[in-house]
């Protein structure tokens, strides 16, 4: 009997393995024909659904605001937040592929060629021809991270960058000012030596992670790049991909910087939060936890720098946009354009920023008085932007060179492998990843 | 078969109905649809889906990764099954007794087995880090503090460690209650017999009695040793190195990271296979013998 059932689910599952085979399938070709709001049938009475990760209980409740708050404005239309709790883009490719997507989600530049070219993401061209939209208000090196061969895909809801943060009492223990805006990598390795010999025990210069999200803002400080403009490899010269490696990695290895995980916290900023760690180099979301009532640091006693520069200026950013399910009704599709342009509009942008959580993307709030007297800190890093590289490599296996080269970062922290094998696999992975054949064994 | 018998049977089969509707629903039929994946190039999001054979078996098998992990699995397997095991059963026999003292006692060693393993493998982070508890606790004999979990010699042993902790007052329930369903009339006649000391009780009537326990909770140690995953996942991600690279871990970087759904299917099959050789043999070698 038992293998009689055995056989009957076998032969259920082969048969429905062979309807999806063969059945025919979604367009894998990327939409190109742009969707407007004004071009489709008047929304009335549509419900969409808006989906996100969440980071903490606030951006929770600030993603609720702003859904309540566009719903209110516009009566036709009902949009529900469905945040995605873990693992976001394997769920959102999941169900984007079964067509159980949401209508309108959070996007990154890392990911958007990959969705973009598997055709689930629409386009977003025409919010170019909205005179009250200006699109070119977004800062030109951000919004063209979200384009994907010359088409919109996504446009951003906010970003952070790096820069470094200070302790300044610490400093002041170890007789350093504050460090300058001009300040270079021989300047920052002069604070962390002195900082090195003067701080009590108990006391860090500073931590580092092994990450390649990090020491990838210092590769190009030497300037150079991780993937050439073409997306099919390393660039001809890989010097400044090894000089970056090198700085950040004797940070660690020379003594002047230990792990984060070494630390409660774990994390740069957190760490940095308990008051313990004179400088660490980490994102503006540390902004949050340094103005909550768990940080050590008291306000006023931190402070904010750009990034040393050494060839050039160069600092990362992390930008998260908003992009529309190319696969929905024409009344949907309509709703969800008004919602993404509604919550990227000035007006969505400047009360999302407000909140405190990230930076906004349009050069008109970030140069807006309000913003930068209420958000001084965030706003100062933010300045970095015409320095500031987005994650855009054109690549749609992005996960797997990601992993594979932190991976190999994280061999050389350990000491499993030396500085100079680490430099060589990167090289070698990002090329064999590139030319679709990442090796496994990171 | 009679009338009676039929409305009988009838009557079990409506009674295990909803039990096997929800098996058949999350575990039969996945599985049997993950047998399927992994003869097919699976690639549901770019709709690319075609059948390849054994090319997925052939790729794994071929794949020094994976032999690496499942070397790691066997090596974890033999070193936690058995310590585990012992150390529950050691800990059964200490808290084998009704005094208040006990009671509060097993309630605080079973706390480690009710907490989540996402929570104790990020608390144990820190408990293996430079500045953490346990080289607080080594420095009191003059070692040197070292990252336990970025050394490829010790990251492993650590992962053990915490699983031997977390998962050996599970164990010990089950021996606990095993103890406590041994009639006392067998023990007062070994009293009299002459059987008088605790190693004594332990080596003629505690062992012996428990052996299918012993056997229970060995396969089920093989089981989830050869399962191991989200230790290693939070708390070293298969490094350094691929010092604690497991099978879990090739499985799920290939389904969610290299996009590879046919490959991490067949590595299933494969690990399946591999458990299913180490049960059946184990059961040979330990015959079932049950209470009754």
């Amino acid at each position: 009997m038992a293998w009689v059932i055995i056989g009957l689910i076998i032969i259920i599952a082969i048969g429905i393995g062979i309807y999806i085979t063969y059945k025919p399938t979604a367009t894998t070709t990327p939409s190109t024909s742009p969707v407007s709001s004004t071009s489709s049938p008047p929304s009335t009475n549509v419900t969409i659904t808006f989906a996100g990760w969440v980071s903490s209980g606030a951006e929770y409740e600030f993603d609720v605001q702003m859904v309540n708050e566009f719903n209110q404005l516009h009566p036709g239309i009902h949009v529900v937040f469905t945040p995605i709790t873990s693992n976001y883009y394997s769920t959102l490719a999941t169900r984007l592929a079964t067509g159980t997507g949401p209508s309108v989600f959070y996007m990154e530049n890392t990911e958007l060629p990959r969705f973009a070219a598997a055709g689930y993401l629409a386009n977003l061209s025409a919010l170019a021809n909205y005179p009250s939209y200006n699109l070119s208000d977004f800062i030109p090196n951000m919004l063209k991270t979200f384009y994907y061969k010359g088409t919109l895909y996504a446009v951003p809801k906010d970003w952070g960058v790096l820069g470094v943060y200070y302790n300044k009492k610490l400093l002041q223990m170890a007789g350093l000012p504050d460090p300058p805006a001009n300040w270079n990598w021989t300047t920052f390795m002069y604070y962390l030596k002195t900082l090195k010999q003067k701080l009590p025990p108990g006391y860090y210069p500073m931590t580092v992670t092994p990450s390649w999200a990090r020491i990838l803002a210092f590769v190009h400080e030497a300037g150079g790049d991780w993937v050439n403009q073409a997306g099919t490899g390393t660039p001809t010269n890989t010097t400044p991909i090894y000089e970056g490696l090198a700085f950040w990695y004797n940070l660690y290895n020379k003594g002047y910087a230990v792990l984060a995980s070494n630390l409660s916290a774990g994390w740069n900023g957190g760490d940095f939060a308990l008051g313990k760690v004179a400088m660490v180099v980490s994102g503006t979301w540390t902004i949050p936890v340094l103005e909550s009532n768990s940080s050590q640091v008291p306000a006023g006693e931190w402070g904010v720098q750009w990034l040393p520069s050494d060839e050039q200026r160069g600092t990362m950013m992390f930008v998260v946009g908003l992009a529309v399910n190319s696969h929905l009704s024409p009344a949907q599709m309509k709703a969800a354009i008004e919602f993404v342009e509604w919550f990227t509009s000035e007006n969505g942008e400047y009360m999302w920023v407000m909140k405190g959580l990230a930076l906004p993307a349009r050069l008109s709030i970030l140069h807006n008085s309000t913003y930068i007297s209420a958000n001084p800190a965030a706003a100062y890093l933010a300045e970095q932007f015409p320095y500031a590289y987005g994650w855009a490599y054109n690549t749609t296996n992005w996960d797997a060179l990601h992993t594979d080269v932190h991976n190999v970062v994280a061999n050389l922290f350990s000491g499993t492998i030396t500085l100079n094998q680490a430099y060589k696999e990167i090289v070698n992975d990002t090329n064999l990843c590139l030319s679709g054949q990442c090796p496994t064994t990171g | 078969m009679n009338g009676k018998e039929g409305k009988s049977n009838t009557t079990g089969y409506l009674f295990i109905l909803p039990a096997f509707a929800l098996i058949i629903s999350f575990m039969l039929f996945p599985a049997a649809f993950s047998l399927l994946i992994s003869l097919m190039h699976y690639d549901l999001f770019f709709h690319e889906i075609y059948p390849v054979g054994l090319l997925n078996y052939a790729t794994v098998l071929s794949d020094p990764l994976f032999r690496i992990s499942l070397l790691h699995a066997l090596e974890y397997t033999a070193i936690v099954v058995p310590v585990q095991t012992l150390l529950a059963f050691a800990f059964a026999l200490i808290f084998n007794e009704e005094t208040k003292l006990a009671r509060i006692t097993r309630a605080t060693v079973f706390i480690p087995a009710v907490t989540s393993s996402a929570v104790m493998s990020v608390l144990f982070i820190y408990v293996f880090s430079s500045a953490g508890l346990l080289n607080a606790f080594l420095r009191l004999f003059g070692i040197h503090p070292q990252n336990w979990l970025l050394s490829t010699t010790w990251a492993f042993p650590a992962i053990m460690a915490l699983n031997i902790f977390s998962t050996t007052p599970y164990f010990m329930v089950m021996f606990l209650a095993s103890l406590q369903s041994i009639p006392s009339s067998i023990m007062d006649a070994a009293a009299i017999d002459g059987v008088r000391t605790a190693i004594q009780r332990a080596r003629f009537f505690y062992v012996p009695l428990l052996r299918f326990s012993f056997f229970f909770v060995a396969v089920l140690g093989i089981i989830g040793s050869m399962q191991l995953f989200d230790q290693v996942y939070i708390m070293t991600a298969g490094g350094p190195g691929t010092s604690t690279y497991v099978p879990l871990m090739y499985i799920y970087n290939e389904a969610f990271i290299y996009d590879n759904f046919g490959v991490a299917a067949a590595a299933s099959f494969v690990l399946f296979i591999i458990i299913m050789a180490l049960t059946i043999t184990q059961r040979k070698l330990i015959p079932e013998i049950r209470w009754a």
